[in-house]
């Protein structure tokens, strides 16, 4: 089901409205969760209820876990290993079994144990419940509070509000990646009081507009990137499509992230930011706390950190960076370009790093304005390069969209242009105005989560000409691209 | 903030109606395609048949409805962008309007319906399509994008000195196989069941179809109009295949002048 669909929007007003009714109650917090569980489970299984066992499996298996990890005094690595290792294997074999048969194999479609490998079911979503899965039994593992709050549940409620926190709606097939020790603790009855709606209904305006004004619009012009005859387009075109490709992918990740965190606010719960205007970094590392800013602090908590991080040396170090960006470039899909996109982003941080290291670039901090903007406009073209192993439709295309840029002659499609400046013009403003208006990190407390903040009267009718521009110039409806993954 | 909102809606509403603003393109094909089913979805709410329906490519495309003079009535055009004139027919057929004249380009026909097209029919039966039709205001004629692209298209083919139609791009002059044939055959019965008058053109650009259908169309009596019929050297293309728009005018009023003469 899609955030911008008629379906969701009656399920979610459904869904409000039994949810504050059950404010009033005493067992409310129970029903309260229930309410949310029951809408995340139409959610999910709408049009696809065959992977609804997958997710409901997945989850209660985590909260098992975490059950018997929360009633134990001191608990047991074994069983924090059993937990890892079955998200893993469970997002292996959904996600990387086709991958690895095919590679092995060399077929296009081989059988084997009664599985046709080429065919399997990606589940929408299960990179980012199967994380959650990871981050619940590590966070129990480690944290003594986390294990007390559980511990003190009765069974029933605890698999309750374990299996709500992967499941919950909001941020289950795209994010933001919730952990367990800031999410469980959020579990309480809200009243109607409690709710935040003015924050609420801001993060929803704003990423609808993203979604559907901005990168709704801006797929009519890059989907010819995704086309094998995208050679067709003249340079100008292809290099405009590309930059429209890079607004495009941004609105609509950030977009959805902002719908989430509406929503969840809606609800009476904070997410973590996702995104902070990541174009305008001025180094790869910084792109990094600033792009998909949940999995950029996951894969640095859960996987750079255990692997050593920058505690072991120079060049492990190194190592590590280019480790963890790989596994992050193969999170995003079983494919060699994810891949490739993810090991450019580990080369490009090992070489920022040694650079920085051997005086021969200067951190961001020390960099004279000039340099600063140079660099910012370095970190964004080669961002906006890598996207390519996103969008076009194999890797050979890659060299073959660079031979057409610098082959072809200067002249331009005025369709193309007009349509890839207007609709990335919103996403260069959003980054400027972001610039100019206070530092948004204050927007966020120490755990990312959302700071609770008063709307300013000077942004309500900005606000209001954004709905204005989604009912009057929203684009054809399209999938998030997030989906995929 | 809902105030606001309601403002900048009204407001787009009280300056585009009185001054007969609408978008006639929009920079993406597929919107270009969705107005149109607009239009068409919004007639059949009104009941109300057509007195010219062009169909076929984006090429039949650039006859603007505004073109013609609007004392005959209403004037549908359902050239598909991206879509193959076989799109247009599927979604004409299937609308159950009916229409005085349908011209129907012969330069996209017989392919396969695209991707695209695929994508315009499904609109056509959404609900998104029903409401755009319900609420004039939400439809795509009235996107303020498209508004401005149509004024600065308008502007630049105006304002340019376009291409002159040259030699054609490929030869596609394919005799026509027996399946083909009865296809034709078909489609011509069809559309007699929904038009007064069905007439085939041949839109002057450099893609030209494959004569081998207008020579067949032309045996099974059907009128064909072809780019001799037009004077050519007054044409201009922005591209290769698309007419500008002095020159997609010209053709519609030489159009409208034969249609008047018979």
């Amino acid at each position: 089901m899609l955030f911008n669909s008629l379906e969701f929007m009656l399920l979610c007003l459904c869904a409000l409205a039994l949810y504050l009714a059950f404010s009033q109650l005493k067992c409310g917090r129970s029903m309260q969760v229930a309410v949310i569980l029951v809408a995340s489970i139409v959610f999910y299984g709408w049009g696809q209820a065959i992977l609804l066992p997958l997710l409901l499996g997945s989850s209660i298996f985590n909260a098992l876990i975490a059950r018997v990890l929360s009633r134990q005094d001191s608990p047991q690595k074994a069983l924090v290993v059993i937990g890892v290792i079955g998200n893993l294997l469970c997002l292996a074999f959904f996600k990387y079994g086709g991958l690895l048969a095919t590679s092995i194999s060399g077929q296009e479609n081989p059988s084997w144990a009664g599985i046709d490998w080429g065919n399997i079911i990606l589940p929408i979503g299960i990179s980012f419940f199967t994380f959650q899965g990871i981050s619940l039994v590590i966070d129990v593992y480690r944290e003594k509070e986390l294990r007390t709050h559980l511990a003190k549940q009765s069974l029933g409620r605890c698999l309750l509000e374990v299996v709500t926190y992967i499941a919950f709606f909001p941020q289950l097939v795209a994010g933001p990646i919730v952990k367990a020790r800031d999410f469980l603790p959020q579990f309480k009855r809200v009243t109607p009081r409690e709710i935040h709606w003015n924050l609420a209904v801001r993060y929803l305006i704003i990423g609808f507009f993203l979604k559907m004004v901005v990168a709704d619009n801006l797929k009519d012009f890059t989907v010819y990137l995704s086309h094998d005859e995208f050679g067709a387009l003249k340079p100008i075109d292809l290099l405009f499509a590309l930059f429209g490709y890079s607004c495009q992918i941004y609105a609509d990740f950030a977009g959805y992230s902002l719908i989430a965190l509406g929503l969840g606010a809606l609800f009476g719960y904070r997410f973590p930011c996702n995104f902070n205007l990541p174009y305008i970094s001025q180094s790869f590392s910084e792109f990094w706390t600033r792009w998909h800013i949940s999995l950029s602090s996951w894969l640095k908590e859960y996987l750079y950190f255990p692997l050593g991080g920058n505690r072991m040396g120079t060049w492990l170090t190194y190592r590590n960076l280019i480790i963890v960006m790989l596994l992050g470039g193969l999170w995003h899909g079983a494919g060699w370009n994810y891949l490739v996109w993810g090991g450019a982003h580990g080369l490009l941080l090992a070489s920022e790093r040694a650079l920085i290291k051997g005086g021969f670039l200067p951190t961001s901090q020390d960099s004279p304005l000039i340099l600063k903007i140079l660099q910012g406009l370095v970190v964004f073209t080669m961002v906006t390069i890598l996207w390519l192993f996103f969008i076009l439709p194999d890797f050979s295309s890659f060299f073959l969209y660079w031979q057409e840029v610098i082959s072809g002659s200067l002249s331009f499609s005025p369709n193309i242009l007009f349509g890839i400046v207007l609709f990335s013009l919103p996403v260069v403003i959003h980054h400027f105005y972001g610039i100019l208006k206070s530092p948004p990190e204050r927007a966020f407390d120490q755990q990312g989560l959302l700071n609770y903040r008063v709307v300013s009267w000077a942004e309500v009718p900005l606000l209001g000409i954004l709905l204005a521009c989604i009912i009057l110039n929203y684009g054809s409806a399209g999938s998030f691209i997030y989906f995929q993954f | 903030m809902i105030l606001t909102a309601l403002a900048v809606v009204v407001l787009n509403w009280g300056i585009t109606q009185p001054l007969g603003l609408k978008a006639d393109f929009s920079a993406a094909g597929l919107q270009s395609n969705f107005a149109r089913i607009d239009l068409l979805k919004s007639a059949k709410k009104r009941g109300e048949d057509a007195h010219i329906t062009l169909l076929g490519s984006s090429m039949i495309g650039r006859l603007l409805p505004r073109f013609f003079p609007p004392e005959n009535g209403l004037i549908l055009n359902l050239g598909m962008d991206g879509g193959g004139g076989n799109s247009a027919l599927e979604l004409f057929m299937n609308s159950g309007l009916h229409t005085e004249i349908a011209v129907i380009e012969l330069n996209g026909l017989g392919y396969e319906v695209t991707s695209q097209g695929a994508e315009v029919i499904e609109y056509e039966s959404s609900l998104e399509a029903d409401l755009r039709a319900t609420a004039p205001v939400l439809s795509y004629q009235y996107r303020p994008s498209d508004m401005l692209y149509t004024r600065l298209k308008s502007w630049n083919d105006n304002r340019s000195p376009g291409r002159l139609i040259e030699s054609p791009l490929e030869d596609k002059d394919v005799p026509l196989t027996k399946e083909q044939k009865a296809y034709f055959k078909e489609l011509g019965i069809t559309i007699q069941s929904r038009a007064n008058r069905v007439v085939f053109i041949e839109i002057p650009s450099r893609a030209v179809p494959n004569r081998y259908i207008g020579e067949y169309l032309k045996n099974l009596g059907h009128q064909i109009i072809k780019m001799d019929d037009f004077d050519t050297d007054q044409l201009r293309l922005t591209d290769q295949i698309h007419l500008n728009l002095p020159s997609a005018k010209l053709v519609s009023r030489s159009l409208v002048k034969q249609f008047k003469d018979e």
